[in-house]
Formats: C-alpha cells, sequence, structure tokens
C-alpha cells in the first residue's frame, strides 16, 4: 500500500490545475478536468472532484477498468506530480466538500490569472453540479517537465 | 447524476488557436496492462486538418504507452473562451526531420535561445497522430468564433504595392505600412542580414518607443537568431508563458553547472549595444525569415501584447509578404546604379564636435558617445573625411560602391540599407549632422557644426 507523506499531501492539496485519466477495458483513454484533490487521513486514498455533467465516460470507464490516475500541476512553477491508484466510488459532493472545491477553484483562478490566462475564459471550466471520486492510491510520480518526469515519488 | 448534452463533432481547422500553446493540453494514454497515465502537455501542433503532433521530449511513460496502445486522448482549450475540446487520437509515426519536425524544434529552440538556454530542450522527435474524433465538452457555447481570415484581395493588394516600389526605403515603408494596415499589427521591424551572413542589422521598424536602427542580432542566436538561421518561421503565442515552463525545467531537472547563460554577448569596449525595438510587455511574437534566390535576406518580425496575437493564417501570410520583400529587395540591389554630380560647400556651425573613429570595428564615436560601427561606421567615416578634407558634402551611392577604403568588397550588396540605416541612427543620435536624399543615388551630408576628426590607434 501506498502512504502519501506529509510533503506529498502539501503539494496535492495546493496544486490547482488538476486532471483526471482513465481507461475502458478495451484500453481507450479518456480525460476529465479536476479539482480539489484531497488526500483522506489515511494517507493511503484521495478524492478528487469533477463535473457530473462532463464525467459520463470517467464513470463508466471506472466502472470497466476501475483504473485511474491524477495529474495535479501548480499553475505557476509547472511543478507536478501524477497519483495512480484503483477507483473506490463516486458520490454527489457534499455541502462541505462543495465550499473546499470553491475554494481550490478559486485559488487556481488567481494562480493561473497570474500567468495569464483570461479570468473569463477560466471560469467557464467547471460547473456547479459536482461529483466526488474516491480511489486508493497506489503509486505516485513526479511529472514535472524535464528529464526526472516520470520518477517515482 | 444528470444526463448529457449531445457532445458536437468539430473540425480542428475550425478551432486554430487550440493549437497556438496558449493554454496547457493533456493527454492520457493507457500502458499495457491497462493502467491510464495522465499528464500536461505543452502544446498540441495541427499538422493538417485530420493530424496533429505531441512533442516528444520528456514523456517517457506517454512514449511507451503509446507504443504498446497507440490510442490516446487529447484535450485543447481555446483561450479566448475556454472551451475544451476532446481529442481522440491514434499515433501514426515518430518523425525526426521534415516540415513539422522542423517547424517544432525551432520553436522550442527559439524560445531557449531567448532565455539563453541551449541544448536544454532537445526535441527527440515528434508523434504524429491522426485525430479520430473531436468533441466539445458538454457545458459549452457550441457554436465557433468567427474566424478571422486575411481576405485574400488584401493580400494581393499589398503584393502589387511591393511590386511597384522603386527603392529600398520605400520598400521597407511598404512592409511596415502592410503589417500595420492590412494586417492590423502595428509593431513591426526589418532587419537585414549584413555581408558575412552572420548579423542581422535592424533597418526600419513602426510602433516602438525607440526605432532600434542599428541594433544587431547574431544570426544563429537569440529568438530571432535561431529563427533566421533554420529559415524557419516562429509563431509564439505567449512568451511569458514558455518562458515560465523553461524556467521550470530548467530549475528542476538541470545540475548545477547547467546554470542560464548570460544574455546577449557584451558590446565590445569600443561601441554599446542598440537596444532591439520591442515591447516592454510583449506577449505574442511572429519571427518570420525573408528568403530569396535560396539565400536569407532577413527577417520580418511583429509583436503584441496580447496573447495569441498571431494566427496560424497570418504567419502563412507573413510568410508570402516577407518572401516577396526578399526578392523585391534582392532585384532593387542589382538595380542600382547612379549618375556621379558635384560637390558642396561646407557650413559654419558654433561649436566643434569630436568625432572618433576606432578602426577595429568600424565604430564611431560623436562627443565620447556610440553612434554606429560596422559598415555603416565605415562610410560615416569615409564621408566625414571626405568632407572635411574636400569640402564635399554632395555624394553618389555609385562611388561610394566602388571606394576601396570602406573595405568590404560585398558593399554594393547593401549600401542602401546601410544608408538608411546611417541616416537613421543621425536622426535619433544628433542634431547637426544628417543624410538626406538629393535624388536618385545621391545623397547630401549636412553638417552644422565644425568637426574635428580623430582616428584611434
Amino acid at each position: 500500500m501506498y502512504r502519501i507523506d506529509d510533503r506529498l499531501k502539501e503539494f496535492c492539496e495546493s496544486a490547482l490545475a488538476t486532471v483526471v485519466g482513465t481507461t475502458d477495458a478495451a484500453g481507450k483513454p479518456a480525460i476529465i478536468y479536476g479539482s480539489g484533490l484531497r488526500i483522506r487521513d489515511d494517507r493511503s486514498s484521495a478524492d478528487v472532484f469533477v463535473d457530473s455533467l462532463r464525467a459520463d465516460q470517467t464513470l463508466a470507464n471506472l466502472g470497466s477498468s476501475g483504473r485511474i490516475a491524477v495529474t495535479f500541476a501548480n499553475p505557476v512553477s509547472y511543478r507536478s506530480a501524477q497519483l495512480k491508484g484503483h477507483f473506490l466510488e463516486a458520490a454527489p459532493a457534499t455541502v462541505e466538500e462543495m465550499a473546499w472545491v470553491r475554494a481550490s477553484r478559486d485559488a487556481f483562478l488567481v494562480a493561473a490569472t497570474l500567468v495569464g490566462e483570461s479570468p473569463q475564459a477560466l471560469r467557464s471550466r467547471w460547473q456547479d453540479d459536482v461529483i466526488r471520486l474516491a480511489f486508493v492510491v497506489e503509486q505516485a510520480f513526479d511529472q514535472t517537465p524535464g528529464p526526472g518526469a516520470g520518477t517515482p515519488l | 447524476m444528470t444526463s448529457v448534452q449531445p457532445s458536437l463533432d468539430v473540425r480542428i481547422e475550425d478551432i486554430p488557436t487550440c493549437f497556438d500553446g496558449a493554454i496547457p493540453s493533456a493527454i492520457c494514454t493507457v500502458a499495457e496492462d491497462g493502467t491510464p497515465n495522465v499528464t500536461y502537455l505543452s502544446i498540441v501542433h495541427r499538422v493538417d486538418d485530420t493530424h496533429v503532433a505531441l512533442s516528444r521530449q520528456f514523456f517517457k511513460k506517454t512514449d511507451h504507452n503509446i507504443e504498446v496502445n497507440p490510442r490516446a486522448q487529447v484535450s485543447v482549450t481555446e483561450p479566448e473562451t475556454g472551451r475544451i475540446f476532446l481529442l481522440d487520437v491514434v499515433y501514426v509515426r515518430t518523425e525526426t526531420e521534415g516540415p513539422t519536425f522542423e517547424r517544432m524544434r525551432t520553436r522550442l529552440d527559439a524560445v531557449a535561445a531567448h532565455e539563453g538556454m541551449a541544448n536544454v530542450f532537445r526535441l527527440k522527435g515528434t508523434d504524429v497522430c491522426r485525430v479520430e474524433a473531436c468533441q466539445l465538452l458538454p457545458g459549452f457555447e457550441p457554436n465557433s468564433l468567427p474566424r478571422r481570415d486575411i481576405a485574400i484581395e488584401r493580400v494581393e493588394a499589398v503584393s502589387r504595392r511591393l511590386t511597384d516600389v522603386g527603392e529600398m526605403e520605400e520598400l521597407f515603408g511598404a512592409m511596415l505600412d502592410a503589417c500595420a494596415e492590412l494586417l492590423g499589427y502595428p509593431h513591426a521591424a526589418v532587419m537585414l542580414a549584413d555581408e558575412t551572413g552572420e548579423h542581422l542589422y535592424t533597418v526600419a521598424s513602426t510602433g516602438f518607443e525607440a526605432s532600434g536602427a542599428g541594433s544587431e542580432v547574431r544570426i544563429g542566436e537569440g529568438l530571432i537568431g535561431v529563427a533566421a538561421g533554420r529559415r524557419q518561421s516562429v509563431r509564439v503565442a505567449d512568451l511569458g508563458r514558455e518562458i515560465s515552463y523553461s524556467h521550470a525545467i530548467l530549475d528542476v531537472n538541470a545540475p548545477d553547472d547547467t546554470a542560464v547563460e548570460d544574455g546577449p554577448p557584451a558590446p565590445s569596449p569600443t561601441s554599446e549595444a542598440i537596444a532591439l525595438p520591442w515591447l516592454p510587455r510583449v506577449r505574442s511574437l511572429l519571427v518570420t525569415p525573408m528568403l530569396a534566390y535560396h539565400k536569407l535576406v532577413g527577417v520580418l518580425y511583429l509583436q503584441s501584447e496580447e496573447p495569441g496575437a498571431f494566427l496560424s493564417n497570418d504567419e502563412c501570410v507573413v510568410g508570402i509578404l516577407a518572401n516577396q520583400a526578399a526578392m523585391a529587395l534582392a532585384t532593387l540591389r542589382q538595380a542600382q546604379a547612379a549618375p556621379e554630380d558635384a560637390g558642396d560647400a561646407a557650413r559654419e556651425a558654433p561649436e566643434a564636435v569630436v568625432v572618433r573613429h576606432y578602426p577595429e570595428d568600424d565604430s564611431v564615436f560623436l562627443d565620447g558617445e556610440y553612434l554606429i560601427k560596422g559598415v555603416a561606421g565605415s562610410i560615416l567615416w569615409r564621408l566625414l573625411q571626405q568632407y572635411q578634407e574636400q569640402g564635399r558634402s554632395d555624394f553618389t551611392n555609385r562611388e561610394l560602391r566602388l571606394d576601396q577604403s570602406i573595405g568590404l568588397p560585398d558593399i554594393k550588396d547593401n549600401l542602401e540599407a546601410r544608408l538608411i540605416l546611417l541616416r537613421k541612427r543621425l536622426e535619433e543620435r544628433c542634431t547637426y549632422l544628417r543624410i538626406e536624399r538629393s535624388g536618385r543615388g545621391r545623397f547630401h551630408l549636412h553638417v552644422d557644426r565644425p568637426l574635428v576628426l580623430e582616428q584611434a590607434p
């Protein structure tokens, strides 16, 4: 079982730009943008939040293959990492979780605006109807662009 | 959960700005054991209406996965609207040469060179992928942005104007006017290759605070120099973002001895570097080589403080414009010929100016202030000597071309451009010396103060 240490947890929860990858049973990949990646207290599972309206393929893939990859990056420094593991469950975000997701999205907006992206264009990136995807973390990799990308953490 | 709106199939040629690298993309691939891998990608290039190309730089896992399972999904974002599109792609081949590879390699190297980071981002190859589906994510406005095409009639009008020019300065004016008026880009500069083929020098610009006339770039160095050296246009949608990306790679991954090099080479002790015409908050950049008869004649470059200002269509149109101007320039150089003229009297002026010439690089200083160097410096020194010794102030292009003391056998090719440059530098740097055209192939040297000519040892 992979255990996420304090340093990686801190980075996971502050990296802001989050993307989720899944695959169907035949090996056809799918992407969905996420937000609010949060490590659970057991340090070996995590939650990531995605727009439910856009999640049909992702949910179907998670139901069939059960595999998930989540990459998160700091939009200013480009430092990034990837968690890989197995899907646990999906559920509508609670009120408390929505507050966490909104805070995370707001922080992303600030960071992305700092590097010159249009706030107006960024706002349409997410929707209000959000589901939580829970997964067991089995591997973690450095994903920062450069020759070290792909190194296990 | 809720029902899904039907996704729209989109033609990739209808969303060109998604492929300019203004906003990072993501790519998801699948390993042989069924594990997905998802990572950010700096830019997805559009090759044609059904193919995209991905750079093979650091994506070890992605590269491996694509070899065992050629399917990938790529997301691209339209910077103006934030609309996100998902592309289902299938790997076709890896290219390590050819136009697509060279275009991507030059762009990468040019941005790195801008930051003095040579050899940090070696492009190993480009993965060309067939696009099998392109869908807009549900929840976004389905209507595409109106396309900002340049009307073919306007391109034809510019082309006609370029064929009408009779003189070099008129040609530069026509090029800059075309950028500003017809294409809508008010910040543009023309640089020409010098006789040695080692440097570019700025001969005309518009829309910048300082004209930068006479500023130089070594071919092969820096963003403009790399584009010129490879004879490849470079279009950058967001220079600041690409620089941050470069620094991230360098900061995290470079060994200690791979520090960022210094910027441009230090000016020689006898001259000062003239700054390139450059917008202080430049975001978008388009550098287009001017090519004629298999030779690099110069570059035309455009800048904007807006991100994503230059579209792929613009790059094509500016390329046509630059090459036609290069051909016109080559023709004008061949046609240069001029009648002789007689001399004129000198004028009086209140206070003497010390003009100092350094033969090692032909730099000329006025009262200790750097003015110009190289061929233009040599020309000025020769003119001032003749003014001083023989009282002449009217000259012809022809006599300069024949003047061995100017020292460069190939000067005839670039004489007129050098005179334009010299005239601009004089306009900018002093009030008492100026050069004015006095007829076809003739010019008059105005001197409003006494001169003391000093040849440095």
